[in-house]
C-alpha cells in the first residue's frame, strides 16, 4: 500500500445516547481511488463529517498529509485541499454554475481561476450549462455540478458521498472517467461513499468496509467479495456481489 | 383645489419625502445584509443607528468636524461595536432558533438604549444647520437634503457593487445562500458572519449620523426607527436590497405627506398601516420578494 494520505485513529463520537463511531482506525493510500461501503447508518456520512471538521471526534485522531488536523474547522480543511460532496446535494441555488465554482477562493488570479472552472466544467461535462441558474438545474446536472465544485479547491483529497446514487449509467461512466483522469494527471486522492457495487468494484483499488461504526474488513475487491464476514454484515447474499446495484432505500 | 400653489405644495411634499428616503434606504440596506448573511433579525439596529448619530453629534461638537466626516467616524466607531457585539454575542446563538437571538438582540437594544439615555438624557440633538435652498422650477431644494440623499443612495449603491462585483460581496452571498455549503468551499464564515454585521452596523451608523443633519433625535429614537426598518423591508420584500430602497421611499414619502396633510403624530400611524396593508395584499413585498 502507497504512504497514507489520510490515517484515522481510534477515532470514537457520540450523538447522545447513540455511539455512531466506534473506535474506528483506517488509512487511505494517497493517489488510491479508495472505497468505502457499508450498510446504511453505519457510520459513512459521519466518518466524512468527522475528517472534514463538521464534527469534532470525542477522541481519537485524524491525521492528514502527515499533520493532525483534529478538530480543524471546515473552511481550513478545505484550505489545506480536503474537498467533499454531500449526500443531499448542495449548490448556490441562485447562482450560475460558473459562479458557484468562482465561489470557490483559490490563491490564483481570477483569470486562472475562471480557466480552471471552465476546463473543469468541460471535464464532468457541464460547460453548456455555464451560464444556467445552478437551481433550475436537473437533479443529474446538479450532482455534476456539486462534483465540479470539488476540483476548484485544487484538492488533493476528495471525499464523494453517494455522487453515482439516482443517476443514469452514462452519467457514472462519465463520472467515473473523471475521476481516474483526475487521480491519474494529478495525483488526487479519492475517498468513495456508494452503494452502487458495480462503481465500487470497477473504480476502487482498495475498499473499506465499515458496520456498527468501526472498520469490518479492508482489502482490494476482489478480497471484498469473498470475505465471509462482509457478505453476511452488508450483502446478506453473494448475488448481490455480481453487478447488481444496491440502492438506498 | 385646481390652483398651481396646491400642486406645487403637494410635488414639493413628495420630493420632500423621497430626498428622506435615501437615508431610510441606506438603513434598512444593513438590516437587510445582516438578516440575509446571518438570518438574524437585527433588533438593535435602530440603537445603533441611534448610536451613530450621538457619535457623529458628539465628534463634530467637541472636535469641530464637519458633519460628513463626523460621519465617517461614526461609521468607523460602529463598525467596531457591531463586530465586538457579533464576536462575543450574536454568534453564539448562530442556528438557534430565531426566538433566541430575537431575545439577545432586544438585551443589546436595551443596554444600549438606556446606556444612551445616562450618558447623554432623553435631550433631543441635532446637528441641522442653515443650508443654501436652490430652485428648480416650483420647487425649493435645500442643500442639504439633496446631500443627504444623494450620499444615502450612493452608500446604498456602493453597497450594492460590492455586493455583486467584488470577491469579499462572493462571499457574503455564499454564506446568505448555504453557510455550510461555503464553508465547505474553503470560506471562513465566522469571519464573514462577522464582516456583515459589521457593515451593517456602519450602515446603521451613517444612516444615523445623516438623520441628525435633517432632524433632530434622541436616545429612544431607536424604538421607532427598528420598526420603521422593518416595516421598509417587508414592503419590499425580505431580502431584495432593490425591494428595500422602494419600501424606503413609499415610506418617506408618505410620512412627509402625512406630516403635511395631517399631523407629524399621525406619521408613524401612515407607515404602519402601509406595513399591514401590504402584509395582507402582497405578503412578499411590493416587488414580489425578489430576491439579488
Amino acid at each position: 500500500m502507497p504512504e497514507p494520505l489520510l490515517v484515522v485513529r481510534d477515532v470514537e463520537k457520540h450523538f447522545g445516547g447513540v455511539h455512531a463511531i466506534q473506535g474506528c482506525s483506517f488509512e487511505v493510500g494517497a493517489k488510491t481511488i479508495t472505497g468505502l461501503v457499508g450498510p446504511n447508518g453505519c457510520g459513512k456520512t459521519t466518518m466524512f463529517n468527522l475528517i472534514t471538521g463538521t464534527f469534532r471526534p470525542d477522541s481519537g485522531a485524524v491525521i492528514y498529509a502527515g499533520r493532525d488536523v483534529t478538530g480543524l474547522r471546515p473552511h481550513v480543511m478545505a484550505q489545506l485541499g480536503v474537498a467533499r460532496t454531500y449526500q443531499l446535494t448542495r449548490v448556490f441555488k441562485s447562482m450560475s454554475v460558473l459562479q458557484n465554482l468562482l465561489t470557490v477562493p483559490f490563491d490564483q488570479s481570477s483569470g486562472e481561476r475562471k480557466q480552471w472552472a471552465v476546463e473543469v466544467l468541460a471535464a464532468v461535462g457541464l460547460a453548456e450549462e455555464a451560464d444556467a441558474t445552478a437551481g433550475d438545474l436537473s437533479f443529474g446536472d446538479q450532482k455534476l455540478l456539486e462534483f465540479a465544485r470539488v476540483f476548484m479547491l485544487h484538492p488533493k483529497l476528495v471525499l464523494l458521498d453517494e455522487i453515482f446514487a439516482g443517476i443514469s449509467p452514462a452519467l457514472q461512466e462519465r463520472q467515473m472517467r473523471v475521476i481516474r483522469d483526475f487521480r491519474a494527471r494529478l495525483g488526487v486522492t479519492f475517498l468513495v461513499v456508494d452503494h452502487t457495487m458495480r462503481v465500487i468494484m470497477n473504480l476502487c483499488q482498495e475498499v473499506l468496509v465499515m458496520n456498527h461504526g468501526q472498520i469490518l474488513a479492508q482489502g482490494a475487491p476482489a478480497e471484498i467479495s469473498r470475505n465471509d464476514r462482509v457478505i453476511e454484515a452488508y450483502l446478506g447474499n453473494r448475488s448481490a456481489m455480481k453487478g447488481v446495484d444496491h440502492h438506498r432505500d | 383645489m385646481n390652483s398651481p400653489g396646491w400642486s406645487a405644495a403637494l410635488l414639493q411634499v413628495i420630493v420632500n419625502g423621497l430626498l428622506v428616503g435615501g437615508v431610510y434606504a441606506l438603513s434598512a440596506a444593513g438590516l437587510n445584509l445582516v438578516f440575509g448573511v446571518l438570518k438574524v433579525a437585527n433588533i438593535a439596529h435602530g440603537d445603533f443607528m441611534m448610536l451613530g448619530a450621538m457619535t457623529a453629534y458628539a465628534v463634530s461638537l467637541k472636535l469641530g468636524l464637519s458633519p460628513y466626516i463626523a460621519m465617517l467616524v461614526a461609521a468607523a466607531v460602529l463598525a467596531g461595536v457591531g463586530a465586538l457585539t457579533q464576536r462575543f454575542l450574536v454568534e453564539r446563538v448562530i442556528g438557534s432558533p430565531m426566538f433566541v437571538s430575537l431575545l439577545l438582540l432586544y438585551a443589546v437594544s436595551m443596554v444600549l438604549r438606556n446606556g444612551a439615555l445616562q450618558v447623554w438624557g432623553p435631550t433631543y440633538v441635532s446637528l441641522a444647520h442653515d443650508s443654501t435652498v436652490w430652485t428648480v422650477g416650483p420647487l425649493s431644494l435645500s442643500e442639504v437634503r439633496v446631500v443627504v440623499f444623494a450620499l444615502g443612495l450612493g452608500l446604498t449603491l456602493a453597497l450594492l457593487w460590492l455586493l455583486q462585483k467584488t470577491a469579499f460581496g462572493q462571499s457574503l452571498r455564499a454564506t446568505a445562500q448555504h453557510m455550510d455549503l461555503a464553508e465547505a468551499c474553503g470560506i471562513n464564515v465566522r469571519r464573514v458572519r462577522m464582516q456583515a454585521f459589521a457593515l451593517g452596523t456602519a450602515l446603521a451608523a451613517m444612516s444615523g449620523a445623516l438623520l441628525i443633519m435633517l432632524f433632530s433625535v434622541n436616545p429612544s429614537m431607536g424604538e421607532v426607527f427598528v420598526l420603521k426598518g422593518f416595516a421598509i423591508v417587508v414592503i419590499g420584500g425580505l431580502g431584495s436590497f432593490f425591494g428595500a430602497f422602494t419600501g424606503a421611499m413609499i415610506i418617506g414619502v408618505a410620512e412627509t405627506l402625512t406630516s403635511f396633510y395631517a399631523t407629524t403624530q399621525l406619521a408613524d400611524v401612515t407607515v404602519f398601516l402601509i406595513f399591514l396593508i401590504v402584509l395582507i395584499f402582497r405578503p412578499s413585498g411590493v416587488l414580489g420578494g425578489r430576491a439579488t
